[in-house]
């Protein structure tokens, strides 16, 4: 072969990525059998602090060790719409809507979460 | 511990502490969606050093770069921490399965370790589960970074062994 990187190729490469693929197109496949959530879960500091409807739009503030994050509801999802952290991940990480879908601001400690159907177990593991 | 061999790691623990710094400061809406040059590093310290130096290079760059975009013991910082020594104890392991894999295969395992190292990192200091939904995103980005990342240290890696 000419091109001397794919003469490189050993057989464990191709079962790497082609593990990947698979692992990413078996919880794509499930993530859209996922529907759609009804209420956000909002927890501050490892502490549940508010359960938001997500049909009723409204802006909600919540309290971490850096000051308050402002959430935003509207049309069935949320999200972050501002944040005391330096770098604004948080913010940037855009709207969830979907069951299992979560926005972190790591730096205030505040985590909102859309619990998921009756394939969502591992609520508990890390507490 | 020869000349040649300290001069060679100062340079390249040099070029990883820079490739961190400057892409740390390239704004993105992910933690994760970044290209990881500096792991592209870390591969070519295992290749010609050995495990024991890729350490101390990724220890050294880790604190370098946090120092100089000034993240110092953040939470960001115990992330990448993690997520660096993580990924270059795998590749150390991978590359010890003499001609399983090439620096690509490598390269896309290491960085898949970082990423889902940070995931595990992240729901730890939130006390909560991040989620599983980021997988996919995560194996994607890995897919691809860890590709462009491997071929250019192979690139590297054939060029430089040519001359030495």
């Amino acid at each position: 072969m000419k091109n001397p990187v794919l003469r490189n190729f050993r057989s464990g490469d191709f079962v790497i990525v082609g593990t990947i693929s698979l692992m990413t197109l078996i919880i794509w496949a499930w993530g859209m059998h996922v529907g759609r959530g009804h209420t956000a879960h909002v927890f501050s500091d490892g502490r549940e602090v508010v359960v938001i409807r997500l049909d009723q739009d409204r802006q909600i503030h919540v309290p971490g060790p850096l000051g308050e994050s402002v959430l935003e509801v509207s049309n069935g999802t949320v999200r972050f719409l501002s944040s005391p952290c330096p770098h604004q991940i948080c913010v940037r990480m855009g709207a969830i809507s979907r069951s299992s879908g979560s926005i972190v601001c790591v730096p205030n400690r505040i985590l909102v979460r859309i619990p998921g159907n009756s394939s969502d177990k591992l609520d508990g593991i890390t507490q | 511990m020869n000349t040649q061999r300290i001069s060679i790691l100062s340079l390249l623990i040099t070029l990883a502490t820079i490739m961190a710094s400057v892409e740390s400061l390239i704004p993105s809406p992910f933690p994760f969606l970044r290209l990881g040059l500096a792991n592209g590093i870390a591969l070519l310290v295992l290749k010609w050093f050995g495990f024991r130096d890729a350490l101390i290079v990724t220890l050294i760059r880790i604190v370098l770069a946090a120092l100089i975009v000034g993240r110092l013991f953040q939470p960001t910082f115990f992330l990448s921490l993690s997520g660096g020594l993580a990924a270059t104890l795998v590749m150390a392991l991978a590359m010890k399965k003499e001609g399983a894999f090439s620096l690509i295969g490598i390269s896309i395992l290491g960085a898949f370790i970082h990423n889902l190292t940070q995931m595990i990192i992240a729901s730890v200091l939130i006390n909560q589960f991040v989620g599983i939904h980021v997988l996919p995103m995560i194996l994607v980005t890995s897919l691809i970074a860890g590709t462009l990342i491997g071929y250019f240290t192979m690139l590297v890696d054939m060029r430089l062994s040519e001359k030495t």
